[in-house]
Parts: C-alpha cells; sequence; structure tokens
C-alpha cells in the first residue's frame, strides 16, 4: 500500500519534456501583476506631475500679467499704452498660447489638455478709464 | 530551489530593492513638486508686492500732489490713505485674497493692518516723501536741499504682504 502511494506521488510530480512548471507559471503571473501595477503607479503619477506643472505655469503667467496691469495704476494720470507678452504654456513636449480671458477685475488663463481644460485666474485692479485687451501675443493697456 | 517554491530569496530581494527604488523616485518627485510649489508661491507673492508698492507711491489716489497738480512719484499722502478702508486699498492695490499692512518709520498703521499668521510673508522697505495734504513747490525745494518741512518729510514706508 505505501509502496503504491510513493508510486503515485512520484508519478503526479514527474514532468514532461517541454513543460512549463505550475511554478513558473504563477511566477510569470505575478511578476506581470506587478510590473503592471508599478507601470499604473508611474503613468498616474507623471500625470499628476504633468498637470501640476501646467497648473502652476498657468498660475505664474495670469499672475504676472495682473501685476502688470496693477502696476498702470502708477502712470494712471497719462495717456498710455503699454503691452506685455502672453508666454506659451508647456505640456507634454507641447508649447502653445494659453486661452486668455479678462473680466473685470480677474484674468484667466486656460489651456485645453485634451482630457479637459485646466484654467487659473488672477486678480487685478486697473485705473478706472483704462481699457485691457488682447492683441496677439500681446496684452495690451491704454488709457488714451 | 525546493520543490513548490515560488520565489527565490534573490528574487525576493530584488523585488524589494526595486520597490524600494521606485518609492525614492517617486518622493523625490514629490519633493520636486512641493518645492516647484512653494517657490511659485514666493513668486506670486514678491511679484504683487512689488507691484502693489509700486501703485500705492506711485499712484494719483495715494500720492502726494503738488500745487502746480503734478503728483509727485514716490511719495505717500496719509490723508488719502486715512480715508480709504482696508478692503478697499487690498482691492485697488490688486492684494484683494493677501493680508497687508502698512509700516511707516516703524510705525504701523492701525488702519491698515492684517494679521500675518501665513508661512509666507514679503516685506519691502521703501525711502518715500511722506505728506498729509496738498504740498507747496517751495517745500519740495526745501526738502531737496535737506531741509524738509513738517508737511513733506523723508520715511520709510514698509508694506508688509502674506498669504
Amino acid at each position: 500500500m505505501i509502496q503504491n502511494i510513493k508510486k503515485v506521488h512520484k508519478h503526479y510530480f514527474f514532468m514532461n519534456r517541454g513543460q512549463i512548471s505550475i511554478d513558473l507559471l504563477i511566477t510569470l503571473i505575478i511578476v506581470i501583476m506587478v510590473i503592471g501595477a508599478f507601470t499604473i503607479i508611474v503613468s498616474g503619477f507623471e500625470s499628476g506631475q504633468d498637470e501640476f506643472f501646467l497648473r502652476t505655469q498657468l498660475r505664474e503667467n495670469s499672475s504676472a500679467l495682473a501685476s502688470f496691469i496693477t502696476s498702470t495704476n502708477a502712470i494712471s494720470d497719462t495717456n498710455f499704452t503699454t503691452q506685455l507678452m502672453i508666454h506659451n504654456v508647456n505640456y507634454k513636449n507641447i508649447s502653445k498660447q494659453p486661452l486668455v480671458s479678462i473680466d473685470q477685475n480677474y484674468i484667466k488663463l486656460a489651456f485645453d489638455t485634451g482630457a479637459g481644460t485646466i484654467q487659473e485666474s488672477s486678480y487685478y485692479s486697473k485705473p478706472i478709464n483704462s481699457v485691457v485687451d488682447r492683441n496677439g501675443n500681446f496684452l495690451v493697456v491704454s488709457n488714451e | 530551489m525546493n520543490r513548490g517554491q515560488i520565489f527565490s530569496i534573490d528574487f525576493l530581494i530584488a523585488m524589494i530593492l526595486m520597490i524600494f527604488f521606485l518609492g525614492l523616485i517617486l518622493s523625490l518627485g514629490e519633493l520636486q513638486g512641493y518645492e516647484r510649489k512653494e517657490e511659485r508661491i514666493r513668486y506670486e507673492l514678491e511679484s504683487k508686492t512689488e507691484s502693489a508698492l509700486i501703485s500705492l507711491v506711485n499712484s494719483p489716489d495715494y500720492a502726494c500732489k503738488l500745487d502746480t497738480n503734478s503728483y509727485l512719484a514716490y511719495s505717500f499722502d496719509y490723508s488719502k490713505i486715512n480715508l480709504i478702508s482696508q478692503d478697499d486699498l487690498k482691492k485697488s492695490l490688486g492684494l484683494i485674497d493677501y493680508n497687508l499692512s502698512l509700516i511707516l518709520n516703524g510705525h504701523i498703521d492701525v488702519n491698515h493692518n492684517d494679521a500675518h499668521n501665513g508661512t509666507n510673508v514679503y516685506a519691502i522697505d521703501l525711502n518715500v516723501l511722506y505728506c498729509d495734504s496738498e504740498v507747496n513747490f517751495s517745500d519740495l525745494n526745501s526738502c531737496m536741499n535737506g531741509t524738509c518741512s513738517p508737511t513733506l518729510s523723508n520715511q520709510i514706508l514698509k508694506l508688509k504682504v502674506s498669504k
């Protein structure tokens, strides 16, 4: 009886030539799962970083434009036209102009990422009679 | 390897090191992002404060007016500042989301003083001509020659801004 069991047991672990063991299969599956999980984590992290850097650029640019408009209060008793270049923003190796919208007291910069629009705004103060407008790549403030 | 063993100890050590290395890279990326955010806040604070100060000491709304109907650059008329509320002053200087304090020669202007509890505070000291009413051209001439009258004097204006 004992001899029979041993025989069966021995037969069970016998592998044919070219056969892949169950151990190797499990290892391969787990390795693929681990690599997949790492890829998802890294791509999620990269995507988050890309969005963060885009927001930072939009915020910095809108803040610079708002500061520029606010500074014109200093020359509000004169007739002037002044302009500042609107810089491109970079997102995933693409460099292009953000969409600019000018409200009564806020300047908003937006960028279409394809998956959605990311927007940042900054508050400004301008002289009562001055006009803020966009002319091509420039933001123009005039008081005439 | 023993029969039925899935991973060798070498493989497990390699995996642990790989996870550790990946974690290190991710945390370095997070740190870089955090530093970039801090840098952005500092840059924004500096740029807003500088433009607010330029407006404050040069705008006809706050600068000293001469009897010749012109305004003095880098001057500060306290009688005009005194009439405006803190909220209106912040709106006018483009600092609506910020805390603002005005300090003249070390004395805090109690009407224009916010608490600065944030971690990012930026302040600029600037030599300005101080007046509290319209200035005569003769007073300006005297001041330029070194004898300023009480109506027009040299003072240090500190603009303190935080978020």
